[in-house]
């Protein structure tokens, strides 16, 4: 049999991503409480102001405000991860049930999914996110990281629901699921013996891929200035700028267009941290494919 | 009938599109500053009031209606329309390019990873296209800007006063949508493996890459022409990204400063939140994907593709 090595080497990457995000912040090289000095004296005479390039103390540099930037990778990987999985879970637990209900491809619920995804398909999802979530009413609002993430779920809930029906409808029109119909089974049963075994691998296939486009959306927002969790912080009288109260990867990226002459690692490292990250789903999606369809001739 | 139909839904869809738009864009956004008594510190409050929210659309449609302009800008006696003239040519400059760009290689690329598949090549075929697919616009835009400022800082390649300044652009955005459609092209071409009529053309003898441009290429297109829009869309998501990282003045640069971000020495601040403008570029967006629908459309018609 043919060895899968995407799912492998996908499996090991996820593997590795998760042993740094549950046990990264325990090594002993990994500042937990992200500390950090402005400024250093290394030896008499001599200043350094951060932010620090890579060096021995410093493995990856380190950022404006001087904290070690692998240390800011670590302890960020959580945040990051814990963002990027409510979202597509949240987006799925909406468009399965949805998807599922507009299967006849007529109704209510068809046109209503189709209706969804078409409205927010002519516009960047970027900037349809950055329009709503600049929103003074959300910008202020306790609960924004929630706010948030529903509103980066629901933007692209359509296309996602919309996908789905129309596999159900194809499904539905396969002689074996028209013979569960007429040997009486209750639609319960058609759901859980008929549909959901044959619509889950690409339910997985796709959530993988979907998290791989939600991690690249989050690094474009961030590119763009508009977090999920962000505070106003008075940098003057009458002025205040906004800020990243979460240590996600996003944080880091944000000064990306000031960091490219002066310190290129800044938003570097973050960036090859969100792509790392979507390369692990991408390949995992992959692999679960080659995975579901290893029975069929290639 | 049934392309009228298909047209009136369409316009029906944008219309409800631009309605949106206006009313996320004309939300009230009075913020106001209150000082805690008896220190300098300072809180902003927010309160919405529908009246606001009512006088804020009948105020902006009167100013259209009577001066027959989108509204103004932050610059005194500039308006939006003045905006767009400057800064939409210059990214115009990039997304047609683009588009065509994205458009043939994306195609001739899903051809090349469809032969190839299976063979050694395929690590430039499909492997690439894949890896191309999961790097995000940004990383790519940040890695070519360093590599550029450099190892060839003398061709500036940069700068927005050289001829060719829409060069770097226009490669960043297309790379995305190509391979996008590179991807859509060779698995539209790996469905129609196994057909009669591909055999029939092998069987008359005509060379494999006869067969694949003549035969098998025409009947995978539709999918890659239903597509036409996403492309659009994906690039309008890089053009964004890449104008703004790069600092190239367009309309999505435009776009950005109008959402009242600007950048200053301590870094992003509040601003002016230049509604005319976001609705004006909003415009000039959906435009532009309507452009490539009617585009996909005329191809799908001369073409005879049903």
């Amino acid at each position: 049999m043919k060895q899968n090595y995407y799912l492998i080497i996908g499996f090991l990457m996820a593997a590795v991503l998760a042993l740094i995000t549950f046990a990264g912040p325990h090594l002993p090289f990994i500042d937990k409480d992200l500390g950090g000095e402005r400024i250093l004296f290394p030896s008499s005479g001599e200043i350094k102001v951060a932010p620090f390039p890579p060096s021995d103390e410093f493995i990856l540099g380190s950022d404006r405000e001087g904290r070690d930037m692998l240390s800011l990778l670590v302890v960020g990987a959580k945040d990051t991860f814990l963002l990027i999985f409510l979202i597509v879970i949240l987006r799925y637990a909406i468009a399965l049930p949805l998807g599922l209900m507009g299967a006849k491809d007529k109704g209510f619920f068809s046109w209503f999914v189709r209706g969804w995804s078409q409205l927010f398909s002519s516009l960047p999802v970027v900037i349809t996110v950055a329009l709503i979530l600049c929103l003074p009413p959300l910008l202020f609002h306790e609960s924004r990281f929630f706010i948030a993430i529903a509103v980066i779920a629901l933007v692209d809930v359509g296309r996602v629901a919309f996908i789905i029906q129309k596999q159900a409808h194809e499904l539905s029109k396969k002689p074996f699921v028209e013979a569960g119909v007429t040997i009486g089974n209750n639609p319960v049963k058609m759901l859980y013996h008929y549909y959901f075994p044959n619509l889950l691998p690409e339910v997985i296939v796709n959530f993988f891929s979907e998290a791989a486009r939600v991690a690249m959306l989050i690094g474009q927002l961030a590119v763009l200035s508009v977090f999920i969790s962000q505070g106003f912080v008075q940098t003057g009288y009458g002025s205040f700028s906004v800020e990243n109260l979460s240590h996600d990867w996003a944080t880091l990226i944000k000064d990306a267009r000031a960091d490219f002459v002066t310190a290129i690692w800044i938003p570097f490292y973050p960036m090859l941290a969100i792509v790392v990250a979507a390369l692990t789903f991408n390949i995992l999606g992959e692999g679960f494919r080659k995975h579901f369809n290893r029975h069929m001739p290639s | 009938m049934e392309i009228t139909r298909a047209f009136l839904k369409q316009v029906l869809l944008y219309f409800l599109i631009i309605c949106a738009l206006v009313l996320i864009v004309l939300f009230p956004r009075n913020l106001t500053v209150a000082t805690v008594s008896g220190t300098a510190e300072m809180m902003l409050e927010y309160q919405f009031s529908w009246s606001e929210y009512k006088n804020n659309l009948t105020h902006y449609f009167e100013t259209v209606w009577n001066d027959k302009s989108l509204g103004d800008t932050r610059h005194e006696r500039v308006t939006v329309e003045d905006e767009l003239l400057r800064y939409v040519p210059a990214s115009l400059k990039i997304i047609f390019p683009a588009f065509f760009l994205s458009v043939f290689l994306g195609i001739f690329k899903g051809i090349f990873d469809y032969r190839r598949k299976g063979t050694k090549l395929s690590v430039f075929g499909n492997g690439l296209t894949w890896m191309l697919q999961s790097i995000p616009d940004f990383f790519i835009a940040v890695c070519m800007i360093w590599g550029v400022t450099m190892f060839v800082p003398d061709l500036k390649l940069l700068s927005q006063n050289t001829s060719y300044s829409f060069l770097l652009p226009t490669i960043l955005v297309a790379i995305y949508p190509m391979m996008y459609i590179a991807r859509i092209t060779s698995t539209s071409l790996l469905n129609e493996d196994g057909q009669y009529y591909i055999q029939v053309a092998r069987s008359k003898g005509f060379t494999q890459k006869k067969v694949v441009y003549r035969h098998i290429l025409p009947n995978a297109l539709k999918p890659v022409l239903a597509h036409m829009t996403s492309i659009m869309v994906h690039l309008m998501t890089s053009l964004l990204i890449v104008e703004y990282l790069l600092g190239y003045e367009g309309m999505s640069y435009r776009l950005f400063t109008a959402l009242g971000y600007t950048n200053t020495n301590e870094g992003l601040s509040i601003g002016l939140f230049e509604h005319a403008v976001i609705i004006g570029i909003g415009l000039i967006i959906m435009l532009l994907v309507m452009l490539a629908q009617l585009t996909s459309f005329i191809i799908k018609r001369s073409m005879r593709i049903v």
